[in-house]
């Protein structure tokens, strides 16, 4: 099989995904609305705090919203690329995965690309604005360096969704009754890395940023960006911690496929 | 006597509740989580004020802690069972039976909320009594009108819902929906920043909203910030709402059932 | 029981019609992106001017191919689609409008789903429905014993549905919708998927209870056998039209005695080949096309095995099989009977 044919396969199921939900124009505009209100909202909390207080510990208002955009923008890509990962779950528990097992590019390749959130459009645009705002408000400076790091950060962290809702989806594999709560629950932690990390106790930064490491997904880079000097060393692990997180995230997938196929259904 | 037949879907579905014991634990988990959260980000807030809006730091704990309390009377079930009977065909199954399909889908959010909620809810307010300093309610009126308005509260969450839930007879991918409607409500319920902290355009918004009868409202009685008059006003606007989106609900529901499609042909 | 029939209707619908509309979009990725900022709806007919009076106690038989609209028409009857126009009154109600009261005479079975819970063992599903049904207890365990006997069910009422395999779930399915004693059962494909042992008891079980409680049962399907076994009156449905209603047995008399071969080529056939065998006495192409050959044979004018063999000396089979007679045969002959 040759190397090109799993991101062949990959392509044309997200495009069948785009196609098949292009058919319902009411649900891609309704559904993006939703989002775009989503983060409008999560915004808006912080924005009523600062009304009040005027900064949140050291932080500013349009430092927030570096940080809320740029967090916002792997979200979006992971709904729109790997949504599937989210129906795991049930098809562990229905027996489905069967039909994938012995397709070429292996079962992940088809599990991922079962969904393809187009309302991610709506948090990847938003954040993308949210962020460029308060970028220009800071009085950020674009280098060619800091444009590729931004890139760069943003796939890091689109990755890094995709690790960690694996790892949590996966779990399914050797626990009954889970349904999908600690899918869910896991993932709404990342609600939490929209805001800054330092703010927290120690307890929830160290898990934040080593064992959910969400905070990688948009603040640390943010706080590269926005020159903070007590994060800065922490975030140039990223592309570490996204690599390691990946490694594990299909190993521990592989395991499960393995225990999967055993049991037999 | 149709209420035993309602009664008896509630019993299901709370037995069926019961047997998933894990994600009742991962539940408990992650909303633990998620109070700390918020609870860090009101502690770097209140530095340096021991008052603000009429809320002490205790009062904001406790606060933080009932209103969790109450978001856990709800079900993620309740929207989506919805849709997804829709989508799998098995809404054919429930519209044929000799039941109130509103009156019937409110027994078995019953069934599973009140299961979820008490269990999940003990453990969360003993947490919170013993380690963080929640206090209880302010007097014993305020604790009986706690309760009932609680039970209030969860009969709008419910109506609320059903009607998110109803926008699945028009389109099945309602997932983007659901998430951004539960935000949006979170938000105007006061459950992330009591309303008394919203600007005074936002607050006016938030008054006429069904929404804060959910949170805010129960979480006021209880702290005992209204009483007498004022109490027995809050009770009946919470009171008004449920009348309101029932029927609300009973209308859209006659004219989703116009325009359902099931599948097969 | 004729007079009964035409005086006092159980079921009866008048120009029964469903209509949906859908977005049709240029085909290709970008078609559909480009349909997201315009593009017109088109109008599907599911089914059109459907019209019959069905009486209490009836065996009625609906027939058609996949889409052909059964499925739209049942669920029209048992109310849980409305129709686009025409109406459906069944016990002198609309069942789309009195939900509650329709619902308690009707009995219900899909064969592609479930209607009970996963989860829990079937007695407690069943429990759940007596409540529902508010059925009287001695009425209740009457029924269950009942389903032992016939369906020989009692062994898996402990057992939770989504342990059940196929033809076991269809048996609970079907106590289930007959469980509190209804007026008239729906059943939908309620032998699909099943092994041949499994389908019979099925049958068997269907007979029973029409002939000992008079339900009245419409019975949709594409499957002959079944309606063979059971029903004594046929309406068949073709692209949302009703084309047959009648006895059951002019359809097997006049149109249904031939058996059906079918030859799967490897390469396209010369029209010579082709007519030499579809000259053979009694033999009828039903569908020739690139790598099919379908052919109707009347064993009374030939042998099924000579045709057989001459399709194998002259074409290049690739893949050969012989068939009772499907729902596209009947409807074939039936549309010629019409036109001639």
């Amino acid at each position: 099989m040759d190397r090109t044919r799993p991101l062949r396969i990959y392509l044309l199921r997200v495009a069948q995904n785009v196609q098949a939900q292009a058919e319902y124009r009411l649900d891609f505009v309704i559904g993006n609305l939703a989002t775009v209100l989503r983060q409008a909202v999560g915004l808006a909390f912080v924005w009523v705090i600062f009304e009040r207080v005027g900064s949140l510990g050291s932080w500013t208002l349009a430092e927030v919203m570096v940080i809320y955009g740029l967090a916002g923008v792997p979200l979006g890509l992971f709904e729109l690329l790997f949504n599937g990962l989210w129906r795991i779950n049930g098809m562990i528990r229905l027996g489905e995965l069967d039909r994938f097992l012995h397709r070429p590019g292996g079962p992940l390749l088809y599990v991922m690309t079962t969904d393809s959130a187009l309302h991610g459009v709506g948090d990847l645009v938003t954040g993308l604005i949210i962020f460029a705002v308060g970028a220009a408000q800071v009085g950020l400076s674009w280098s060619l360096g800091s444009v590729l790091f931004t890139v760069g950060a943003i796939v890091c962290g689109t990755v890094l969704h995709f690790s960690i809702n694996l790892i949590s989806a996966s779990v399914s594999f050797w626990v009954v009754g889970l349904r999908s709560s600690l899918m869910y629950g896991v993932h709404s932690l990342s609600e939490f890395t929209k805001y800054p990390l330092t703010i927290y106790a120690n307890p929830i930064q160290l898990l934040l940023t080593w064992v959910v490491p969400f905070g990688f997904a948009g603040f640390y880079p943010a706080a590269i960006l926005l020159d903070r000097p007590e994060t800065t060393w922490i975030a140039t692990l990223l592309p570490l911690v996204t690599g390691a997180f990946f490694a594990v995230s299909l190993l521990i997938w592989r395991a499960g496929l393995r225990t999967y196929e055993s049991t037999g259904s | 006597m149709a209420i035993r037949a309602y009664a008896a879907l509630g019993v299901q579905r709370a037995q069926v509740a019961l047997t998933y014991r894990l994600s009742l634990a991962t539940g408990i988990l992650t909303g633990l989580v998620r109070i700390l959260v918020l609870y860090y980000i009101w502690r770097v807030v209140y530095q340096g004020e021991s008052v603000l809006q009429g809320f002490t730091l205790q009062e904001m704990t406790t606060y933080l802690f009932v209103s969790f309390v109450l978001r856990n009377f709800y079900s993620f079930q309740t929207e989506t069972s919805i849709s997804s009977k829709i989508r799998d065909g098995s809404v054919s199954f429930e519209l044929i039976k000799p039941l109130n399909y509103q009156m019937a889908r409110f027994a078995e959010s019953l069934g599973s909320v009140v299961v979820e909620g008490v269990l999940i809810g003990i453990v969360v307010a003993t947490v919170g009594w013993i380690a963080f300093g929640m206090s209880g309610p302010a007097t014993p009126v305020a604790a009986a009108a706690f309760v009932a308005s609680l039970v209030l509260s969860l009969m709008i969450n419910f109506a609320i819902c059903f009607l998110v839930g109803l926008v699945s007879f028009w389109s099945t991918s309602v997932f983007g929906i659901v998430n951004s409607k539960r935000l949006i409500v979170e938000f105007f319920s006061g459950a992330l920043v009591p309303l008394a902290f919203f600007p005074a355009w936002l607050r006016t918004i938030a008054q006429w909203l069904p929404f804060r009868g959910i949170v805010s409202t129960p979480v006021i009685i209880y702290l005992g910030q209204v009483s007498g008059e004022r109490m027995w006003a809050e009770l009946a606007v919470q009171a008004a709402w449920i009348v309101v989106m029932w029927l609300a609900g009973a209308a859209v529901w006659r004219l989703a059932t116009r325009r359902l499609e099931v599948n097969g042909g | 029981m004729h007079h009964d029939r035409v005086n006092s209707p159980l079921i009866e619908a008048e120009c029964l019609t469903k209509t949906y509309r859908v977005r049709r979009s240029k085909p290709g990725l970008v078609g559909a992106l480009r349909g997201l900022v315009s593009g017109a709806d088109q109008t599907v007919v599911a089914v059109e001017d459907v019209s019959f009076a069905i009486g209490p106690g009836e065996t009625v038989g609906y027939i058609g191919k996949n889409g052909a609209g059964k499925s739209t028409t049942i669920k029209m009857l048992t109310g849980i689609l409305v129709p686009t126009s025409g109406s459906v009154t069944v016990a002198g109600i609309e069942p789309s409008r009195n939900r509650t009261e329709n619902g308690k005479r009707i009995g219900v079975a899909f064969g592609q789903r479930t209607s009970l819970n996963w989860d829990i063992p079937v007695r407690e599903s069943f429990r759940l429905l007596r409540e529902i049904y508010r059925i009287p207890v001695d009425a209740f365990e009457r029924n269950v014993q009942m389903f032992n006997e016939v369906l020989g069910i009692e062994p898996l009422l402990g057992t939770p549905v989504r342990k059940l395999s196929l033809g076991q779930r269809m048996k609970c399915d079907l106590a289930a919708a007959f469980l509190h004693d209804p007026e008239i059962a729906y059943l939908d494909e309620p032998t699909i998927g099943l092994d041949v042992v499994a389908k019979d008891a099925v049958r068997a079980f269907i007979n029973h209870v029409n002939h000992e409680r008079g339900t009245t049962v419409i019975l949709a399907t594409h499957d002959l056998q079944d309606i063979e076994k059971i029903c004594n009156r046929a309406m068949i449905i073709d692209a949302g039209h009703l084309v047959y209603d009648g006895p059951l047995e002019q359809i097997f008399d006049r149109h249904a005695l031939h058996k059906e071969i079918r030859f799967d080529l490897r390469s396209e056939p010369s029209p010579q080949s082709v007519d030499t065998i579809t000259q053979m006495p009694g033999v009828e192409p039903l569908e020739v096309d690139g790598h099919l050959v379908l052919l109707a044979v009347d064993p009374a004018q030939s042998a099924t095995s000579d045709v057989a063999r001459a399709g194998l000396d002259l074409l290049d089979v690739a893949d050969l099989s012989l068939s009772d007679p499907g729902i596209e045969s009947v409807v074939k002959s039936i549309y010629e009977e019409k036109l001639s």
